[in-house]
């Protein structure tokens, strides 16, 4: 079988098979035969012909004797009658006179020969006589009586005739015999040459028989020994088949199946079993992998393979009555040709991939899972390997970029998107770059990202690294959203917080101005009992007003809106402004206000906004200290300033420290008497000087013992303030409308 | 003395008059630029006080109108304003505004003040 059978013949293939010689031995048989018989038939029919010159010389020669004794009998019958008289003799003579002309045709008729035929004539001739001279001397005896016909007979003419008819006669027939003699040598020579054609025909017949099988019974055994050999491998191959893992399957180009392993059994669920081709699936209970579509009969690689093509792994569904448990198979198959590369059958081999499909199976419900999440969220996002080439690209990825996941994997993600700062139009990459070093980075603000047709939206978010188990970074992932609208609504924002803001202000001027007039008499002399309400009216106002101040500043420092004039100042100088606004309050609460400074500190800052925050971080010390005072001390340190203000006040428990710099955040525990603040000043104070590169922190406090607040500013001239001033100005290139 | 108050603003209008006339001057008052204008040139006021952001005529033209006027030219104008940007300052001073004051943030003492100031009086109420 198989190709095993293939090569067993192979080398035969140049002498002749046993078949090719048997047949060449038939048909060397059969033309020797057909050659002897040939020659036979030619002697037979050579000696048909002599016997039929020999039967013709004998016809001859009886007719002729038959005359002569006609003519014997009726002259004694004439001799007779003319002796008694009576009519009764004369019988051989009628029927002489009836027969002669008839023998003479005959005779004339079997010989060509032209001397037989002149004695034939002779003969004729000297008969009409005899029968005339019996004639007269019968016809005398009965007319003229016995003495007139003896008289005739006496004469001898009639002796004389019969003498010349025996004579000619006898040389008619030595004439035949001759012939017949001859013609006998001939035919006994024929004889011979065909016996001898014979006896060399079937000699050479038997020759060539017993050759032939003489070969044959060679190539018998040499065919017995292969087939030997062949049915030894058959078997070590079957073996083998039997023991493959894989199920194998053989069909001849009828369809019929020739070879079924062991393992084919077990997979199939049953054996060999004769059918129609075509109802191989159903008999076998194949499915497309989905479980429930039948498989299609023409579409099995056994029948692809009967049909000459090659199939490669087709994963199929086998589900049978006579299986235990259903599986997945994965099925190849090949045509198989002979020697001469005529179609023979085909072949299919199987595996059972139940486990690998089933892990498959769970392994693409989970990426699916993961893939429908990716592309459920509105995200964008992309992951990218170490080379910086896209793995992975989820459906709002492809949304904003306008690029196809299909275009965008296996590119580097500079061929497919660019973040740039959309207001230089510098590319915008640190954070990618920072992920991929091993850290989650944000992307910087004002990123925009360039698509196909060259429109841009504004989008925000940050990427992380991809960490295997390992701890080795593997690449990263990329998370970008649309911020169009974001922005659009911290527009909104804005616009609201600085219309409402300035349509707050001008109402709460007014009173705050009517009040005032009223307390100092504008409108003419104010009860007594009117004052405090009227002050309390006034006071309410000023907290509207600084409300309205603070959330107008927020609102502008958040949207990058707030106006910075960096500029090389000198601390001290600001120090003393505030300090002498603020003196005459602490003095009001006996309180010591002091500062410390050296000559000139040059410190990078904006001196109204510094003056904000000290002013902001005094009062409140003020505010919350009863008795001693506040401290304004300065420490110059590494090319930074620290400004601490120390207060000897109750102090700010743990708990509130941590929340004191969210927004309208206040210390909640009593503050009875104290005014309260709108719980934005730290705020807007540490947002403030963040912006011109410092730190605002609460650096020591503690419940019932006194604060220290402290921030810092950048010293002029250095690198860093150098970098913070690029850095205001750019924003203040963004934002023209910056107040 | 003779002070003019252009101001969209009733409330304003009336603080102010009223602050100004307990003060000693003679106040009259316009609810937009254009009749501000002409009300400067009837009345003729020694000082005037006009608010930046205002229907019809907004401050800057008000500035522009009275610095192009021969017989106003030499009037100090204030400034009054709520919401302004130091741009805006620098550009009302540029205009030839004698000075720029914030509403809410100043008592109406503080305005009067800046008139006595810019005046040279020191008129008491």
């Amino acid at each position: 079988m198989l190709g095993h059978t293939q090569q067993a013949t192979k080398p035969k293939a140049k002498q002749l098979s046993i078949g090719t010689k048997v047949n060449l031995g038939l048909i060397t048989g059969l033309v020797i035969v057909a050659g002897v018989g040939a020659v036979s038939a030619l002697s037979i029919l050579r000696l048909n012909t002599t016997r039929s010159e020999r039967t013709r010389a004998f016809q001859a020669e009886l007719a002729s004797n038959q005359l002569l004794t006609n003519l014997v009998n009726a002259e004694t019958g004439q001799r007779g009658y003319l002796l008694t008289g009576q009519d009764s003799y004369l019988d051989p003579y009628n029927q002489a006179m009836k027969e002669q002309n008839n023998l003479i045709h005959k005779l004339l008729s079997l010989t060509t020969i032209q001397a037989d035929r002149q004695l034939i004539q002779e003969i004729d001739d000297l008969g009409d006589k005899k029968l005339a001279e019996l004639n007269q001397t019968v016809t005398l005896r009965r007319t003229k009586g016995f003495a007139a016909a003896q008289s005739v007979v006496l004469t001898g003419a009639g002796q004389s005739y019969m003498d010349q008819i025996r004579q000619k006669i006898a040389a008619l027939n030595d004439s035949e015999e001759a012939t017949i003699t001859n013609d006998t040598v001939r035919s006994n020579q024929i004889g011979l040459n065909s016996v001898l054609a014979d006896m060399a025909g079937t000699l050479l017949s038997l020759i060539v028989v017993v050759s032939a099988m003489v070969i044959i019974n060679r190539d018998l055994t040499a065919r017995k020994k292969i087939e030997d050999a062949l049915s030894e491998s058959e078997a070590r191959l079957k073996a083998i088949i039997d023991s493959m893992v894989e199920g194998l399957v053989v069909a001849n180009k009828k369809g019929e199946f020739v070879l079924f392993n062991k393992a084919a059994e077990e997979l199939l669920g049953a054996g060999m079993m004769q059918m129609d081709p075509n109802e191989w699936s159903k008999n076998y209970g194949t499915y497309l992998t989905d479980g429930v579509t039948p498989f299609p009969n023409e579409q099995l690689p056994l029948m692809q393979a009967l049909s000459g093509k090659d199939t490669h792994d087709v994963e199929m569904y086998i589900r049978n009555k006579r299986l235990r448990k259903a599986r997945y198979i994965n099925v190849s198959g090949s045509p198989l040709h002979n020697a001469s590369g005529a179609l023979v059958g085909g072949i299919a081999v199987f595996n059972d991939v139940t486990v690998r499909h089933e892990a498959e199976e769970k392994l693409s419900t989970e990426k699916a899972k993961a893939e429908a999440m990716l592309g459920s969220i509105g995200d964008g996002v992309f992951a990218i390997d170490t080379k910086r080439r896209i793995i992975l690209f989820n459906h709002a990825a492809e949304e904003l970029t306008d690029h196809s996941a299909k275009e965008a994997l296996g590119h580097p993600y500079t061929d497919v998107l660019n973040f740039y700062n959309e207001k230089d139009g510098r590319l915008v990459d640190s954070f990618i770059h920072e992920a991929l070093a091993g850290k989650k980075a944000a992307m910087a603000l004002n990123t925009a990202l360039r698509r196909l047709d060259g429109s841009s939206i504004p989008v925000a978010d940050s990427a992380a690294p991809i960490v295997d188990s390992n701890g080795k970074v593997q690449g990263a992932v990329v998370v970008f959203r649309d911020i169009t609208h974001e922005k659009e609504l911290d527009h909104l924002k804005d616009d609201f917080v600085s219309i409402a803001s300035h349509e707050l202000r001008t109402p709460m001027g007014a009173i705050r101005a009517f009040v005032s007039m009223i307390l100092t008499g504008d409108y003419g002399p104010v009860n007594d009992n009117l004052v405090e309400p009227l002050n309390d009216i006034r006071n309410s106002t000023l907290r509207l007003v600084e409300l309205v101040n603070d959330m107008l500043d927020a609102a502008r420092i958040e949207a990058g809106r707030m106006r910075f004039d960096l500029a090389e100042n000198d601390l001290g100088d600001m120090l003393h402004e505030v300090a002498a606004v603020l003196t005459p309050l602490a003095k009001e609460k006996g309180l010591e206000l002091d500062y410390h400074t050296p000559d000139k500190i040059a410190v990078l800052a904006d001196p109204n906004k510094v003056k904000q925050v000290l002013t902001n971080l005094v009062g409140n010390a003020l505010k919350f200290t009863d008795k001693g005072g506040i401290h304004i001390g300065t420490v110059i340190d590494a090319g930074k300033v620290e400004i601490t203000v120390t207060d000897t006040g109750m102090g700010i428990s743990l708990e509130d420290q941590a929340k004191l710099f969210n927004k309208f955040q206040q210390v909640s525990s009593s503050q009875k008497g104290r005014p309260p603040g709108t719980g934005l000043g730290l705020y807007i104070s540490r947002e403030m000087i963040r912006k011109m590169g410092g730190e605002l922190w609460i650096k020591h406090s503690q419940s019932g013992q006194g604060s220290v607040f402290a921030f810092t500013l950048l010293q002029a001239q250095t690198p860093a303030a150098q970098r913070v001033q690029e850095e205001v100005a750019r924003e203040a290139m963004l934002h023209p409308d910056q107040k | 003395m003779k002070v003019l108050i252009i101001e969209d603003d009733l409330a304003y209008r009336k603080v102010y008059s009223r602050k100004f006339e307990v003060s000693g001057y003679t106040a009259e008052t316009a609810e937009d630029g254009a009749a501000g204008v002409e009300k400067a040139r009837s009345f003729q006021p020694d000082i005037i006080f006009t608010d930046l952001m205002m229907p019809q005529m907004d401050g800057f033209q008000v500035l522009d109108a009275i610095k192009a006027d021969p017989n106003l030219k030499s009037t100090p104008v204030v400034v009054l304003t709520n919401l302004s940007t130091p741009e805006d300052a620098q550009k009302v001073l540029q205009k030839g505004a004698a000075a720029v004051l914030v509403k809410s943030d100043n008592e109406p003492q503080v305005i009067v003040d800046k008139a006595n100031e810019l005046l040279g009086t020191s008129q008491t109420t």
